[in-house]
């Protein structure tokens, strides 16, 4: 009996604690708005069961989480805990990205730059409230909407703040659809929203080949901390657009990004144990989060109606608001908006360039933060 | 850490809007520049195609057209005959 009472007392059981049951409550909410609301299925899905994983208590010294090392956990969060697996989730992006809209209407990259307002706002307000500068740096990245760079970032400049920066990332970009008409609708006029661009015009192979190569050299010669996103991002476009890598361009934007995202979810997921992610902090991260979301989007729309001040075919605003890094559901928010105004008015082409962009600057951004606010 | 209260005090030792300010004008300086170079692309390899021709994509490559077009119009016509049935 002595046996079975010893082994009881190491069961989950009579480790759990009020916060790994709240935790495995929030981690089944996720799961169930990825599948029933389709929420971003692909990250909250193993996000969320990582989450529901880490919060499975075990005794002290059993070793079983991602901060024991030596565990299996701690292995697959090696690539979480020194920025492996962003980069190449940007290989898996810039292989699946089209250019063309870039190349075609270039005075629209603007756009994605004024949205990374929302980065250094946020930031501020941060910092205002008492979190140190870099973790300032780390949640004000939230308002670049990229979750790679988020997690990125966050593992160079605060790592024990990891969990929440991911998770309110991943949760505000999936509520894109939710957070940003109402700010589109505010800040513009009907006659603002009405407003038809000029067809884009055709862009030649060459210039998407070279594409890359140039603007890889241009970001990482101004910013050389973002060479590690930047470069893979233009590398896998390289790979994309040069005609002769099909299968490694196809390797990358399928089965490789698809590897990571597995592997980057669920352990950032199990890293959310309560201990660690049920805090003040973390409510100040998800509040600040949302904040920065709402300045992004505002100064993207913003910027497009400044924009407009000198130049004689305009730009719809609406376009401004795809400058956060939420590609492509931000473009798809803008046509939709666009839509319901005129439902001849397609909107989509041209708001793919400040979302491009958007990953671009935001990525720029944060090489920026880091080489500052290393510690 | 206090969270509870708000200081501009905070930004300033931190150096907040030097940060900001910073980084806000090397992210736009990085988009000009780029959206400058897409700019100049164009006329740049309109210069240099005199010297290194584009060579036109092989048309083998491109699948049967005529095969998409009757998968086009097999769907097309699935849809319409689905929708006068369900009226």
């Amino acid at each position: 009996m002595t046996i079975l009472f010893d082994f009881m007392s190491s069961s989950g059981f009579a480790a759990m604690t009020l916060g790994n049951a709240i935790m495995i409550v929030i981690a089944i909410v996720m799961i169930g708005l990825a599948i029933t609301k389709r929420f971003e299925p692909l990250l909250l899905v193993p996000i969320g069961f990582g989450a529901i994983v880490g919060n499975v208590p075990s005794l002290e010294g059993a070793g079983h989480g991602v901060y024991d090392e030596g565990s299996v956990l701690y292995y697959i969060y090696f690539g979480v805990r020194e920025g492996i697996f962003p980069p190449l989730v940007f290989l898996g992006i810039g292989a699946m990205t089209d250019f063309s809209a870039m190349l075609s209407n270039p005075k629209l990259v603007l756009l994605g730059g004024a949205a990374q307002i929302g980065v250094f706002l946020t930031l501020l307000g941060a910092l205002a409230i008492g979190f140190t500068p870099a973790e300032a740096g780390a949640v004000g990245i939230i308002g670049g909407a990229d979750g790679p760079t988020a997690i990125f970032l966050s593992s160079k400049l605060a790592p024990h703040l990891l969990g929440a920066i991911a998770i309110a990332s991943y949760s505000y970009m999936a509520l894109v659809p939710v957070i940003q008409p109402p700010i589109m609708r505010l800040l513009t006029t009907r006659e603002e929203r009405l407003i038809r661009m000029q067809p884009p015009r055709a862009v030649s192979q060459r210039e998407k080949i070279i594409f890359p190569i140039v603007a890889f050299l241009i970001a990482a010669m101004i910013a050389p901390d973002s060479i590690v996103l930047v470069g893979m991002l233009f590398f896998g476009n390289m790979l994309k657009e040069s005609g002769v890598t099909e299968r490694l361009a196809e390797t990358a934007r399928t089965s490789m990004i698809d590897i990571v995202t597995i592997l980057l979810g669920f352990s950032v997921g199990a890293s959310t144990e309560a201990q660690t992610f049920l805090t003040t902090q973390s409510l100040f991260i998800f509040a600040l989060g949302a904040l920065s979301f709402c300045i992004a989007t505002s100064g993207g729309l913003l910027f497009a109606k400044f924009m407009n001040l000198f130049l004689k075919e305009k730009i719809n605003p609406l376009v401004g608001a795809a400058g956060v890094s939420a590609v492509p559901m931000a473009a798809r928010v803008v046509q939709t908006v666009a839509h319901k105004e005129d439902p001849q008015n397609f909107l989509l082409f041209h708001a793919m360039v400040p979302n491009v962009a958007g990953v671009i600057g935001s990525a720029v951004g944060a090489g920026i933060l880091w080489s500052v606010l290393a510690p | 850490m206090d969270l509870i209260q708000i200081s501009i005090q905070r930004i300033i030792d931190g150096q907040g809007i030097e940060i900001a300010l910073t980084g806000m004008i090397t992210v736009f300086l990085v988009l000009i520049l780029i959206s400058v170079c897409i700019t100049m692309l164009p006329k740049t390899l309109n210069l240099l195609s005199g010297v290194f021709p584009e060579t036109p994509v092989p048309l083998t490559s491109t699948p049967d057209a005529s095969n998409d077009d009757e998968a086009i119009a097999a769907g097309v016509g699935y849809v319409l005959h689905h929708e006068r049935r369900s009226k």
